[in-house]
C-alpha cells in the first residue's frame, strides 16, 4: 500500500482525507462520552441536536467495541478526582493566625480570572489566610455537563480542608435551562425556577463542607442586555444567600457602577485614585478591576473572621 | 475558532473536501480558501471582518501606485500603522495619561471610548505592510484583489503566523502544476504534536506553577519562583511552537508551505542568534523593514548601531503588548543585542573570534542567554511593573520546593533537553511515522487525540500569542 505521500495531486488529497477521517473517528469513539457531555451542554438547537445525536451514536458504538475503555484506565490511573473523605460537616469559625490560618478557596468562571488571583493575593497578604483560586472557563450552573461544579467541590473540598469559599459564576448562565419537563426558556419562570433550586443546592453543599461562603455576583457590564439578565441571576443569589446562615451574598454590581449608577470602565478605586477596571469587551475584569472586587469581599470577611486592617 | 476544537476539525474537513474539489479550477478554489478565512475569522468576531476587508482593499489600491512613487509607499505603510496603533494602543495610552494626570493632582474626565482589540491585526498588517514594500522593491509583482485577499485572510497563519511575505506565498498560489498536499503525513504530524504540546504540557505547566507565581509570587520560596519563571519560558515556547506547528500543518494540507517560526531557540549562545531562531517570521520582518533600514542610516557608527538595536528591540516589545511591561521585556533583549554588538565590535578589533569559544566560555555563554531571555519573560508575562519586579526580588527568598510538583522540573527540563537533541531524532521519529500504513497513521493520531481529550483541560485556554 502506498504512503499517502507517495500519491500525486489530489489522489493524495483524499487519502489524507481518508486518514483524518479515520483519526477523527477513532479519536470520538475513544472520547466518546466527553464527546456526549459537550454536546448536551450546548444550548437547544439545530447545533445541539446534531451534535447529541451524532455523539450518542459514538457513545452506543464505542461502549459496543471497547473502544472507551482506554479513556477509563487512563483516567483511573493518570488523572485522579478527589473522592471526599465522607465528612460532610460544616467547618467552624475561628480567629485564624499566622501559625492556623484560614484556608480561601476562589472559584468561579472566566470573571475569575484574574479576580480569583487577585483575591488570592490580597487575602494572603493578611497574613492569617492561606489561599488559592480555580478557574473553569465557560462555566456556570446551568451547563454541568460541561463542568459540574457540584461534583467538582464534593471532591475538592472533601480532599483539602477548607474553610471559606469564594464563587462567582453567571456570566455563561443566562441560556435554556433542561428541567424535567423539557427545556426552560432563559427568564421564564420555570427557568428562574430551575436555576434557583441548583442555586440553593449549590450554597446547601458548600455551607456545610466550609466554614463561610462569600457568593459575589454579577458586575454590571456595558451591554445593556447582559446587564439585565445578570441582574435577574443577581436577584436569585441574594435572595437564596438570605436562606443561608453561612452564606454571605457580595454585590459587586455597585462596585463596578459609577456614581450614576450606570457602567463605567474607569472608575475610582481606593484611594480615590481613577483605575481601568473592565476589559475591552465591558465584561470581563482587568488585574486592577480584579483587585478592586478582591478587596470588597476581604472587606467582608474581616467581619466574620475577626480580620484586623 | 481555536484549532484544537471538534468545531474547527469539522470546519478544516469541509474546508479542505471544497478546497481540493475546486483545486483544478482557476478562481473557484482562492474563492473557497476566501470564504473559509473570512468564516474564520468572522466566528472571533463578525465585526472584525470589516476591519480585514477594509485593509485589503485599502493595500490592494494603495500597491497600484506604490511603483510611481516613494511617498506613495510612505503613506501607505503610515496608514497601516495608524490604525494598528489605534486598535492596539489606544487603550494603553489613555490609561497612561490619566495616571499620569492623576499623579501629577489633576483628575481628567474619564475616556467613554475603549477599543476592541482585533485578534491577528498585528500579524496581516504586517504582511499588508510586507505586500506594499516588495511590490515597491520589485520583488513581487501586483496580483489580483483576489489572490491578494486570499493571501492575506489565509486562515491557518491569519491569527498568529507566521508572517508570511508575499514572496513566499504568493508563487505558491501561481503554480500552475498539479498539487496536492504538501508532506501530507508530515503535516499530519505536526498538526498532532502541536495539539499535545497545547493541550497537555503547556496547560499542566501553567497550572503546576506559573500562573500561581506569577500572580503572588510571596506565596513561593526563592527556588519555586525561579522554578516558575523557567516553567514559563518552556510554556511560551511550547504554546506558541504548538500554535505554529498546527498552522504550518494545516497549510501543508492544503498545498502550502509556511515559513518555520522556530529553531531550537534556547539552544542558542548569544541573545542576537536567539532572535534568528526565536519567531523567525517576525525576526526576519524587522530585520528587513525596521533594523536594516534604520541601521544604514548610522553608516557603520557602533554606537548608532547599537542605539538603533536597542531601539527597535522596544519596538518589538511594544508589538508583543501595550503596557509598560512589554517596553522593558524589549528593553531587556535591547541591552543585550546592543552589548553583544559592542562585543563583537571590540574583539574584532583586538584580532580575536567575535565570542569566546572555548568549551567552558560557550556554557558559560548559553547559561548567561538563557537567563536573560528568562528575564525578559518575567517582564512579558508579570500583570505589571511592580509584579514583575516583586517576583525578581522574590529570587532571594530561603525555602525548597514546597508548594511546587518535582514533576513541573522533569517537564521544564524534558523542554529544554529536547531542544538539544539531534536533529536525526526528530527526523527519525517523524520519519517513522511517515512510514506508517495510513491505517496505522490514523490509529497514532486517534490515540494522540485521546491522550489530548483526556489529559488536556475542559476547554481551550487561550494561545499566548493570539493577545498580539
Amino acid at each position: 500500500m502506498t504512503m499517502i505521500g507517495q500519491r500525486k495531486g489530489r489522489a493524495s488529497a483524499w487519502a489524507t482525507l481518508g486518514v483524518m477521517a479515520g483519526a477523527l473517528t477513532l479519536g470520538a469513539l475513544f472520547n466518546a462520552h466527553s464527546l456526549a457531555a459537550s454536546a448536551s451542554a450546548l444550548s437547544p438547537g439545530p447545533a445541539r441536536a446534531l451534535a447529541v445525536t451524532f455523539s450518542e451514536g459514538a457513545v452506543t458504538v464505542s461502549s459496543a467495541i471497547g473502544l472507551d475503555r482506554p479513556r477509563a484506565i487512563l483516567e483511573r490511573y493518570l488523572r485522579t478526582e478527589g473522592h471526599g473523605n465522607g465528612d460532610a460537616r460544616p467547618r467552624p469559625i475561628f480567629v485564624p493566625s499566622p501559625n492556623r490560618p484560614a484556608t480561601l478557596l476562589v472559584a468561579g468562571d472566566s470573571l475569575v480570572d484574574p479576580f480569583g488571583p487577585q483575591m488570592a493575593r490580597v487575602a494572603s497578604a493578611t497574613g492569617v489566610i492561606a489561599a488559592g483560586w480555580e478557574v473553569q472557563y465557560s462555566s456556570g450552573l446551568t451547563r454541568p455537563q460541561l463542568f459540574d461544579w457540584a461534583a467538582h467541590f464534593e471532591g475538592v473540598l472533601g480532599e483539602l480542608p477548607t474553610d471559606i469559599v469564594v464563587f462567582m459564576v453567571g456570566a455563561n448562565d443566562s441560556q435554556p435551562i433542561e428541567t424535567s419537563e423539557g427545556w426552560a426558556s432563559t427568564g421564564t419562570p420555570e427557568w428562574l425556577a430551575e436555576y434557583g433550586m441548583r442555586v440553593e443546592e449549590m450554597m446547601t453543599l458548600l455551607e456545610s463542607r466550609v466554614a463561610t461562603v462569600y457568593w459575589v455576583g454579577q458586575p454590571i457590564a456595558r451591554s445593556a442586555d447582559h446587564s439585565a439578565r445578570m441582574e435577574a441571576l443577581n436577584h436569585v443569589y441574594r435572595e437564596a444567600a438570605g436562606r443561608h446562615d453561612r452564606v454571605r451574598y457580595v454585590d459587586s454590581w455597585a462596585v463596578f457602577a459609577d456614581s450614576g449608577g450606570e457602567y463605567a470602565d474607569f472608575l475610582p478605586g481606593r484611594g480615590g485614585r481613577v483605575i481601568l477596571m473592565r476589559q475591552p469587551d465591558g465584561i470581563h475584569l482587568t488585574p486592577e478591576g480584579g483587585d478592586h472586587l478582591a478587596r470588597v469581599v476581604l472587606d467582608a470577611m474581616r467581619l466574620d473572621w475577626s480580620i484586623g486592617p | 475558532m481555536l484549532f484544537p476544537t471538534p468545531t474547527f476539525a469539522v470546519f478544516f474537513v469541509v474546508v479542505f473536501i471544497a478546497f481540493w474539489t475546486t483545486r483544478s479550477r482557476a478562481r473557484a478554489w482562492k474563492v473557497v480558501l476566501l470564504a473559509a478565512g473570512w468564516v474564520f475569522y468572522a466566528w472571533w468576531d463578525w465585526r472584525f471582518v470589516f476591519l480585514l476587508v477594509g485593509s485589503i482593499l485599502f493595500n490592494h489600491s494603495i500597491a497600484r501606485v506604490v511603483a510611481r512613487s516613494r511617498w506613495w509607499l510612505v503613506a501607505g505603510v503610515v496608514a497601516n500603522l495608524a490604525v494598528l496603533g489605534f486598535f492596539k494602543y489606544y487603550n494603553f495610552f489613555v490609561t497612561s495619561l490619566v495616571s499620569a494626570l492623576q499623579t501629577l493632582g489633576w483628575q481628567p474626565p474619564t475616556p467613554a471610548l475603549q477599543v476592541l482589540v482585533p485578534i491577528g491585526i498585528s500579524f496581516f498588517t504586517f504582511e499588508a505592510i510586507s505586500y506594499l514594500v516588495e511590490t515597491r522593491r520589485g520583488t513581487v509583482a501586483r496580483i489580483p484583489l483576489l489572490d491578494f485577499a486570499a493571501y492575506l485572510s489565509f486562515f491557518p497563519k491569519l491569527i498568529s503566523g507566521p508572517i508570511t511575505r508575499p514572496s513566499e506565498f504568493i508563487p505558491q498560489m501561481e503554480d500552475p502544476t498539479p498539487k496536492g498536499p504538501v508532506e501530507p503525513s508530515i503535516a499530519l504530524w505536526l498538526i498532532a504534536r502541536g495539539l499535545f504540546k497545547k493541550m497537555v504540557v503547556t496547560t499542566y505547566l501553567a497550572d503546576a506553577v506559573t500562573a500561581g507565581v506569577f500572580a503572588f509570587p510571596g506565596q513561593y520560596t526563592g527556588v519555586e519562583v525561579l522554578v516558575g519563571v523557567y516553567a514559563f519560558t518552556a510554556q511560551v515556547y511550547l504554546d506558541f511552537s504548538a500554535y505554529t506547528d498546527m498552522a504550518i500543518g494545516l497549510a501543508m494540507l492544503l498545498g502550502f508551505r509556511l515559513p518555520e517560526n522556530f529553531d531550537r531557540p534556547y539552544t542558542r549562545l548569544t541573545v542576537t542568534t536567539f532572535w534568528a531562531h526565536w519567531h523567525m517570521s517576525l525576526t526576519r520582518w524587522i530585520r528587513d523593514f525596521v533594523f536594516t533600514p534604520l541601521a544604514t542610516q548610522s553608516r557603520g557608527n557602533t554606537v548608532g548601531t547599537m542605539g538603533v538595536l536597542f531601539g527597535v528591540m522596544v519596538l518589538v516589545g511594544v508589538w508583543h503588548g501595550a503596557g509598560w511591561t512589554f517596553v522593558l521585556f524589549g528593553a531587556v533583549h535591547g541591552v543585550a543585542l546592543a552589548l553583544e554588538r559592542l562585543i563583537r565590535v571590540r574583539r574584532r578589533s583586538a584580532g580575536h573570534p567575535p565570542m569566546p569559544t572555548h568549551p567552558m566560555a560557550r556554557v558559560v555563554r548559553w547559561a548567561l542567554t538563557f537567563n536573560i531571555v528568562a528575564l525578559g519573560w518575567v517582564f512579558f508575562r508579570a500583570d505589571s511593573v511592580g509584579t514583575a519586579f516583586e517576583i525578581l526580588g522574590r529570587l532571594t527568598a530561603r525555602g525548597g520546593l514546597e508548594r511546587v510538583s518535582p514533576w513541573v522540573l522533569v517537564v521544564v527540563l524534558a523542554t529544554l533537553a529536547a531542544q538539544f537533541l539531534p536533529e536525526a531524532l526528530t527526523t527519525w521519529s517523524r520519519a517513522r511515522f511517515v512510514s506508517l500504513r495510513p491505517v496505522f497513521q490514523a490509529l497514532a493520531l486517534g490515540v494522540v487525540l485521546l491522550l489530548v481529550d483526556t489529559l488536556g483541560p475542559v476547554g481551550v485556554p487561550p494561545f499566548i500569542y493570539f493577545r498580539f
